[in-house]
């Protein structure tokens, strides 16, 4: 009898319990006889507002065969791993937001759709409306897995105020890699005399989109043209990197990485802290409560072989594994096209790659742009993308010896020969 | 008949135990058990979730071998250890001792002590990067402050000489990245204090009082009545130490991300990162059968090696 009872709780309990656990889940994919379009992506609550409230309305109204399906993810790495488990579970979305961050490892496992074909069969569609060399941030192996929806690239902003303090003429089209030195040295200042610098000329922002435009404008590089080699030895790129590291290490322009009093770059700019920052233009979300002096925006110093910077995006991207390509599509070309490049501009989020919003004076004239707003723009002529091999885990593993150099603990030239060895090794390997 | 019926009672009490069990049970099988066998497989796999599984035998772990950053992050975890755990269990032992007296608002004590332990992770990880901080941080803060030196310098004098003058960067350097994360750890003793506590109230006082009257001083009655009466306790407390730095994740995940220069890259952050930021669930799965085949050698080391010092009432 108690046997029987106990086998019973066991069936009741426990056989339920796993076969609910066992079930696939399954993904609706039509809602009233409209197709659902399920679109993933990282949203902060101003953007999902704008989402709920204008975006997906105006789409579903202009598109009444489609409803779009919203699934929003926090995190930073919460947001790859949810998607790649949504992608496991076979309930993958449909469309998917993505960055020059982790665009490159979905390029490279073949998870995307190619956009070629759908283009040249719809006519109504130009790649020309969008920047080219953002539009190439989304290519791969001569497929276009995506369009960009937003960009930036990395300009100089600076606060007006702290240079006229210091009697240093604002930053133009002739500074080099000299005048901007000597510029960021009078800007540098212990302003109490107390023997702690209190205010700098620059702040090194030492991530992997923004330090290559350093190598870069000294003439050296970090991969080859093919990504076959790591040219970090080349004694170019240390020399580039080296004029950069010093900054903070040897002429004490900028901060070291406990310099900065916990604070980011940005949050020094505002407080004043630093004269200079490396900046995109998605920083005037930052800058929208208003800053307390006039600040503007220069091109990059150039370097000895010429100027150089890069460039970030946002954008979104069609998984091959959607059951419904053609109304994804509808959706992505709504999302980059005109109606989600005024999106964009609703919510000040840096430039639209779609080219006629973003140079309209909607958004150069917009009230949070400063008078050389458009400078952000000129310098996609010369910015680039950081490149990435297919082996991202042993190139973002060699990354670590920078970290040294970084904080001092390294030198140059032998953190940029042990990453470029640890580099070459591993694009000659297999990737794991 | 009679030998029937103890069988009889010891059935139902079997059957009545694994009732009592059986919400864990139930929630084993379901959850951590499959997930177990299939980490398993996985491991002799090159998996990225999003291509199928490649069977590769024993590719990963012919791979860890040769990857230097799994000695880097054993070395750390091994580090952390060999510090962490002594000064841990001498400081849950020292505080329990102390507590243990009988003073008024004891309670109130050990309340205090014990509350840094069962306050959230993060918010103290959180606190302890603040403390941290090279420039404004509490612990520099306090380093750097000046105090008054008598002097001789053509007579006597008084000069202020800061106790550091030039103190660790901590979080933001190498050398001391460990160390400071050693420090941190003893912020929680208060979780083996309690077991502690537990283990010398357990202690009766005629040992003592019998010690007493055999002329023990304060030194050999800790030594001759505490210690070996405490040693299943200590036992205990050594396993789950041992255990617990081995398992090291959240406050390097949060404070350093592993950095700088992997200096505080742990073996279990190491293997997170493979799993979820590289994609590799082939080789973490791997590496996470190391450590349990790690973590198991040493916990029957230690069971073989009990009988020698541990003496149960």
């Amino acid at each position: 009898m108690r046997k029987a009872l106990t086998y019973l709780i066991i069936l009741v309990v426990a056989v339920p319990l796993v076969w609910w656990v066992m079930q696939p889940k399954v993904r609706e994919e039509y809602d009233h006889g409209r197709v659902v379009i399920e679109w993933y992506n990282y949203a902060t609550p101003e953007f999902l507002e704008l989402y709920d409230k204008y975006l997906i309305p105006e789409f579903e109204r202009t598109h009444p065969n489609i409803k779009i399906r919203l699934n929003v993810s926090m995190g930073d790495t919460g947001y790859d791993a949810k998607l790649l488990t949504l992608v496991a579970g076979k309930i993958a979305p449909d469309i998917v937001h993505m960055t020059q961050q982790n665009f490159p490892f979905y390029a490279s496992k073949g998870l995307l759709m190619d956009l070629n074909p759908i283009i040249a069969r719809d006519r109504g569609f130009n790649v020309n409306d969008y920047f080219e060399q953002v539009l190439d941030g989304l290519r791969y192996q001569d497929k276009l897995l995506g369009l960009p929806s937003d960009f930036s690239t990395i300009a100089l902003v600076y606060n007006k105020k702290l240079f006229d303090e210091a009697g240093v003429p604002y930053p133009d089209e002739t500074w080099d890699w000299k005048t901007f030195l000597a510029a960021a040295k009078k800007l540098t200042r212990d302003t109490d005399h107390d023997g702690t610098i209190d205010q700098f000329g620059f702040v090194n922002i030492n991530s992997y989109n923004r330090w290559p435009a350093w190598v870069w404008a000294n003439g050296g590089d970090i991969l080859s043209k093919d990504a076959k080699k790591c040219l970090m030895d080349d004694p170019k790129s240390i020399a580039g990197l080296q004029f950069y590291v010093d900054l903070s290490l040897k002429e004490h322009v900028a901060p070291t990485a406990t310099q900065n009093l916990g604070q980011s770059f940005e949050e020094m700019f505002i407080a004043q802290r630093t004269a200079m920052i490396p900046d995109s233009r998605y920083a005037y979300k930052m800058f929208s409560k208003g800053l307390e002096f006039p600040w503007d925006v220069a091109h990059m110093p150039k370097g000895p072989a010429g100027r150089a910077t890069t460039f970030i995006w946002g954008g979104n991207c069609i998984l091959k594994t959607t059951k419904h390509p053609r109304e994804a599509w509808e959706f992505l070309k709504f999302l980059s096209g005109k109606e989600g490049a005024l999106l964009n501009v609703k919510a000040g989020n840096a430039f639209p790659a779609y080219k006629k919003v973003a140079m309209s004076d909607q958004v150069l004239k917009s009230p949070l742009s400063p008078p050389s707003d458009r400078i952000f723009l000129e310098a996609i002529e010369y910015g680039r993308q950081a490149p990435f091999p297919p082996q991202f885990t042993e190139f973002n593993q060699a990354m670590t010896v920078f970290e040294g150099a970084w904080l001092g603990f390294v030198p140059v030239d032998q953190a940029c020969r042990e990453f470029a060895r640890d580099v070459n090794a591993a694009i000659g390997g297999e990737v794991w | 008949m009679k030998k029937e019926k103890t069988s009889k009672l010891q059935r139902m009490e079997a059957i009545q135990g694994f009732l009592f069990i059986s919400p864990w049970i139930v929630g084993f099988l379901v959850f951590a058990a499959g997930p177990v066998i299939a980490s398993l497989c996985i491991s002799f796999c090159k998996w990225d979730i999003l291509t199928p599984a490649k069977f590769v035998g024993f590719g990963n772990y012919a791979k860890m071998m040769e990857d230097p950053l799994i000695r880097k992050s054993l070395v750390n975890t091994l580090y952390y250890a060999a510090f962490a755990i002594p000064l841990g269990m001498v400081g849950a032992l020292s505080t329990a001792l102390l507590l243990n007296q009988k003073l008024k608002g004891m309670r109130i004590f050990r309340t205090l002590f014990y509350v840094p332990s069962v306050t959230a992770g993060v918010a103290t990880i959180l606190l302890w990067s603040f403390i941290f901080n090279p420039e404004l941080g509490l612990l520099n803060r306090a380093l750097r402050h000046q105090i008054p030196w008598i002097t001789w310098v053509h007579g006597f004098a008084v000069s202020h000489i800061p106790i550091v003058a030039d103190p660790p960067k901590w979080l933001g350097d190498p050398h001391w990245a460990m160390p400071a994360l050693i420090i941190m750890a003893l912020w929680g003793v208060g979780g083996g204090m309690i077991i502690y506590l537990a283990g010398l109230q357990g202690i009766p006082d005629e040992l003592y009082e019998a010690a007493l009257l055999d002329g023990a001083g304060n030194v050999q009655k800790f030594r001759y009545v505490t210690i070996p009466l405490l040693s299943p306790t200590i036992f205990f407390n050594l396993i789950m130490s041992i255990i617990g730095a081995f398992q090291v994740f959240q406050t390097a995940f949060i404070m350093t991300q592993g950095g700088p220069m992997n200096a505080t890259l742990f073996y279990v952050l190491y293997l997170f990162q493979n799993a979820f930021m590289y994609f590799r669930m082939g080789y973490a799965s791997a590496m996470a059968w190391l450590l349990f085949i790690i973590i198991m050698t040493l916990t029957l080391l230690q069971f073989k090696l009990a009988h020698k010092w541990v003496h149960y009432q």
